[in-house]
């Protein structure tokens, strides 16, 4: 669906502004039959969105970084629903929208623990969404990687689930990412079907 | 690349796949808006790549000169690209003139249209300069820095347009600072300096493609003299904005002085310094007709319309608001740091004070893209003739041995002058033109893109304020040490902490030492920025990791306090542990009363009831009252830190632990027969001894409590400043200057905001240093001095702690001046009251004077 202001092209400034919605919201928007709404309430709104925090990373510590955008009002650190934990986002509340945007333009792809973390405008925060909502309880995100990351809990796929997967180097195949459905049980015949399905076939230079 | 795949590929989100159904391989859009989706990101480039530069003008002019005129689209589209452009990237200004008049000498009625479109934005711009509706966005510059911008732009066409309808422009500007210079003969008049270093600054401009016209110099020359009759320079000076508090290390330079005679000296000598410093385009120009003008006159508004948005003090933009006060240029990097050689180039010369004024221009205007500045400011010198600045990323060693070499070789550092004012606006008095973090993390990108040159010159920056911290303004030392915890935090924490041994060796027992205090607070901040520990840990050097414990107050005091709670009986210091509840030690006959205490705030608010607690107290009273000092107090003090204790897990725990108690709290205190100031210390003494490691989550926790109108501000400051055997917490400690300047900031937001609490933390402060000048036994007519002998530790001690709590004073006033400007008497008298020694009385009239002029 078109989404208005936000899919014009502009030529009011001379580069583009970083206060904008991500392409994730943007493609989540299009999905959505609120999709307008929400961008533009997101726009109004105080809160932010912070993603890729390491597990460890305190609210004491995101307050220190914050709170150089704005005056914080809250901060709610996002957890497994399962462990009640962190699992690597927030939401941090400001007082007024433009601290909130303030802090999307200046503070985006920082370093905090050593992450690079992502900002991103939020409609707003409603009970509910400090919660991880991947099939383990943390965030969906982490269930689709497959690279281990200790600051973000390690594999988060287990290792049994990983076996067949890892070890074949099959570049850019559609296969393997939709190998493991979290929470799903895999069935041996379909575990099985995976390492059938994929031979060493790599031949250099093909 | 197979074309159908790559909309898929060319997906920006990592490992996201949109499953949506399929749609068009590409959108259709209308060829025009195709055409402008190609040509106007090659408009906002021009210029950065130098050797594409004729071509890219040529192509982009033919492709200009035919499409104008066929769709408003189009039309519309380029006079906003070729705006924007101008306004927020003024470096490429000269590029736009040169694309406009090369389109001009082929569709002259393009080239119109565009001169008519920024001369009826020089007309919206100044009628808005009156406008009180005006609705300012957070990239706003100002109306009069946009006047100043498309001067500049006008002037550049001046091949192209009527000479004398352009220096028309010029001498009505002039008249109208004249006019607003003279309204009032003894006080300097912002906006009139505003406008006259803008307008002055412009006029080089005028030659960029004019050099050879010996008409308009004539005409220029006139219009300069008759200037510098006309416009008298007025003199002012105001201590409360002043970078250093004394001995500063280098000499200030003001703009309103600076900028005729640097413009006169770039004028003569034939416009020598014009030719050194202004590319050559002259092979890709073309003939112009020159006799283009402007549709009506330019009507500016009265000096009348003017005189009450002269203070320039009404938020209309971030770099109008900078004239406010005199403005300065601000400096880092000194020539006799390095070497005897400058590598910024001078601001007492017309190109130093303009690569200023684009820099600062850029910063502000984009400031919605800092990744975009943090390309753009370094890279300014292609912009410029080569050779001004050395080969980036040169190193000091380098230029160093070029410099000996051969010492009319250029010693400018590209990247030394861009970071200088980025500085220069991070510590920028007396306010602030966006929040820190934009110019933090502008820093952090610039040294991300190209960090082997550029942590260099941070390094430099880093050492040359630790070098003067001695003198910095209070203010300016925590913004110094905001910038170099971030900094560090991104870059893995790693500083040669062995160049600052010595000053640790020699100081690390005081109390006052700037520098001491400033180590001591940076190890602590950076703590509070990383959940590894070991990161910061393992930066330091032997000397230094004792400054990794971060106790507030030290454990012997810590012992004293808890010990004080009781009479006839010993606690057990072993078992005083960060982060723990000290009271329900086994080593207390009553822990597990407190241990009550602690399941009853784990209920649910609805199960509660106060009078559970009552019990439990009167439990305590009863059997343990022969031990204990004071009832109450030792009451308030468990019930803080049992809250405490319970939100230990995070901020937002305390705040709901604080928040679900708080009729319990309000209900048991308000029965206790205690005074409340007293109270309320203990609330405050409670939380802030149980957070002694982490005094951060202490002062933040008493922000709650503030919230939750459990204590006062007053409070809290009263805290703060208390003073114990001559040490003072309030003065050093970077989490409680920080609290006192949040807790001050959010009293002075509000719109009820009573001058008591202004008054008050002043009233303390002057008390503190009136009595610290009486210890040190200074005479009254003699200034205290900071002994250079360093064994004398008491005199040097209390020295620093006069000039520390004088800093704060200054820091406090000059913040929070519309505050206290209207308390001017009352903040007299108390001077009068409390203060006996005559030279620290003069200082602070002094600056009470000043406060009208902020």
């Amino acid at each position: 669906m078109s989404l208005a202001e936000f899919d014009e092209t502009h030529y009011e400034h001379s580069t583009n502004r970083l206060d904008v919605p991500s392409n994730y919201l943007m493609k989540k928007a299009r999905r959505n039959p609120n999709g307008l709404d929400e961008l533009r309430k997101s726009m109004k709104s105080s809160t932010i969105y912070v993603g890729n925090l390491s597990f460890y990373t305190s609210e004491e510590q995101i307050y220190e970084l914050f709170s150089k955008s704005g005056a914080i009002k809250r901060i709610i650190m996002g957890l497994d629903r399962f462990k009640f934990t962190p699992c690597g986002f927030c939401f941090v509340i400001y007082n007024t929208p433009e601290e909130a945007l303030n802090a999307v333009k200046y503070l985006s792809d920082m370093k905090l623990d050593d992450r690079n973390i992502s900002l991103d405008l939020d409609p707003g925060f409603e009970d509910g969404r400090q919660f991880g909502r991947g099939k383990s309880g943390g965030q969906v995100s982490d269930e689709l990687k497959f690279e281990y990351d200790a600051s973000r809990g390690g594999f988060t796929v287990p290792l049994v689930d990983r076996i067949g997967v890892n070890h074949t180097h099959n570049f850019g195949a559609r296969r393997v990412r939709d190998t493991y459905i979290p929470g799903q049980d895999h069935d041996e015949e379909n575990e099985e079907e995976v390492e059938e399905d994929e031979p060493d076939n790599y031949v250099p230079g093909e | 690349m197979v074309g159908g795949k790559r909309t898929r590929n060319f997906d920006d989100d990592d490992g996201y796949r949109d499953f949506r159904p399929r749609m068009p391989k590409r959108q259709r859009v209308p060829p025009v808006v195709q055409l402008c989706k190609e040509m106007m990101p090659d408009i906002r480039t021009l210029g950065e790549t130098v050797k594409a530069f004729e071509e890219d003008i040529k192509f982009l002019s033919e492709a200009i000169a035919n499409e104008f005129g066929n769709e408003e689209y189009f039309r519309n589209a380029l006079l906003s690209t070729l705006y924007a452009v101008v306004v927020e990237q003024p470096h490429k200004q000269p590029a736009i003139a040169l694309l406009t008049m090369v389109v001009n000498s082929m569709n002259p009625v393009a080239g119109k249209s565009v001169l008519n479109h920024f001369f009826g934005k020089l007309q919206e711009w100044c009628d808005i300069s009156i406008d009180e509706s005006f609705q300012v966005t957070s990239s706003e510059t100002g109306p009069w820095n946009k006047v100043k911008l498309l001067l500049r732009f006008l002037s550049l066409l001046s091949p192209m347009v009527e000479e004398d309808e352009l220096l028309l422009l010029y001498k009505k500007l002039f008249e109208l600072s004249v006019g607003l210079n003279n309204l009032n003969p003894e006080k300097r008049n912002p906006l009139s300096e505003a406008i006259y270093s803008n307008t002055l600054l412009n006029i080089p401009y005028l030659f960029f493609f004019s050099k050879e016209n010996e008409r308009l110099r004539g005409k220029v020359a006139d219009l300069v003299s008759e200037v510098e009759s006309t416009y008298l320079v007025k003199n002012t000076d105001l201590s409360l904005i002043r970078e250093y508090n004394k001995n500063p290390p280098y000499e200030s330079v003001q703009w309103v002085k600076a900028v005729l005679p640097n413009v006169k000296r770039v004028l003569a000598n034939d416009m020598q310094q014009i030719s050194e410093l202004f590319p050559d385009y002259t092979t890709m120009m073309k003939d112009q007709p020159g006799d283009q003008g402007f549709n009506d006159p330019l009507n500016l508004p009265t000096i009348e319309q003017l005189e009450p948005f002269s203070g320039l003090d009404r938020g209309l933009g971030s770099i109008d608001g900078m004239w406010k006060v005199p403005r300065y240029s601000f400096r880092v990097y000194l020539a006799n740091e390095v070497g005897e050689f400058e590598t910024v180039v001078p601001f007492t010369t017309y190109a130093g004070m303009l690569f200023e004024d684009l820099i600062i221009d850029i910063i502000e205007s984009m400031e919605f893209n800092r990744k975009e500045v943090a390309k753009q400011v370094v890279t300014l010198d292609l912009f410029f003739k080569p050779g001004i600045f050395a080969e980036p990323g040169q190193s000091i060693a380098q230029l160093i041995a070029l410099h000996e070499e051969n010492p009319i070789i250029t010693t400018y550092k590209i990247e030394d002058l861009a970071i200088e004012k980025i500085l220069s606006m991070i510590f920028k008095l007396p306010n602030v033109s966006h929040p820190f973090a934009y110019f933090y993390t502008l820093l952090v990108e610039i040294c991300q893109n190209s960090p082997k040159a550029i942590a260099p010159v941070f390094g430099r920056a880093f050492r040359y304020f630790f070098n003067n911290l001695d003198e910095l303004d209070l203010e300016l030392k925590l913004r110094y040490l905001d910038w170099f915890s971030i900094q560090m935090s991104n870059f893995s924490f790693s500083w040669k902490w062995n160049e600052w041994e010595d000053e640790s060796i020699k100081f690390s027992k005081t109390f006052y030492s700037p520098k001491v205090t400033f180590m001591r607070n940076l190890i602590r901040k950076e703590l509070r920025l990383t959940s590894s520990k070991s990161d910061v840990e393992d930066s330091l050097t032997e000397e230094f990791k004792p400054y990794t414990d971060s106790s507030f107050v030290p454990k012997s005091d810590l012992i004293n306090y808890y010990q004080s709670f009781f009479k006839d009986f010993e606690i057990d210091i072993d078992l005083l542990k960060d982060n723990d509840l000290f009271f329900i030690q086994p080593c207390f006959p009553f822990n597990e009363t407190v241990q009550n205490v602690i399941n009853y705030f784990h209920k649910q608010p609805l199960e509660r009831s106060s009078s559970e607690l009552m019990t439990i107290f009167e439990e305590l009273q009863n059997n343990h009252g022969n031990i204990i000092h004071d009832i109450n107090r030792l009451v308030v003090t468990i019930l803080m830190q049992s809250l405490a204790f319970s939100g230990n897990r995070s901020l937002s725990h305390a705040n709901k632990y604080i928040g679900d108690s708080r009729n319990d709290l309000l209900d048991i205190m308000g029965k206790m027969e205690v005074d409340q100031e007293l109270k309320e210390r203990w609330i405050i003494e409670a939380v802030i001894r149980y957070w002694n490691s982490n005094s951060q989550n202490g002062y933040l926790i008493l922000d709650t409590c503030k919230n939750f109108e459990l204590i006062s501000a007053k409070s809290i400051l009263n805290f703060s400043f208390l003073e114990d055997n001559d040490r003072n917490w309030g003065l050093v400690d970077a989490t409680s200057v920080e609290s006192t300047f949040r807790t001050l900031t959010e009293l002075s937001l509000r719109r009820d905001a009573s001058v008591e609490t202004f008054l008050y933390v002043f009233e303390r402060l002057v008390e503190i240093a009136s009595e610290t000048v009486e210890k040190l036994g200074v005479a009254s007519d003699v200034a205290v001095v900071v002994p250079k002998d360093s064994t004398a530790i008491r005199e040097l001690e209390l020295s620093w702690k006069y000039e520390s709590c004088l800093g704060f004073i200054k820091s406090i006033l000059r913040k929070y001046a519309d505050e206290y400007t209207p308390g001017l008497e009352q903040l007299n008298s108390i001077l009068d009251g409390k203060v006996a020694h005559e030279r620290t009385r003069q200082t602070i009239q002094n600056w009470l004077r000043e406060l009208k002029e902020l």
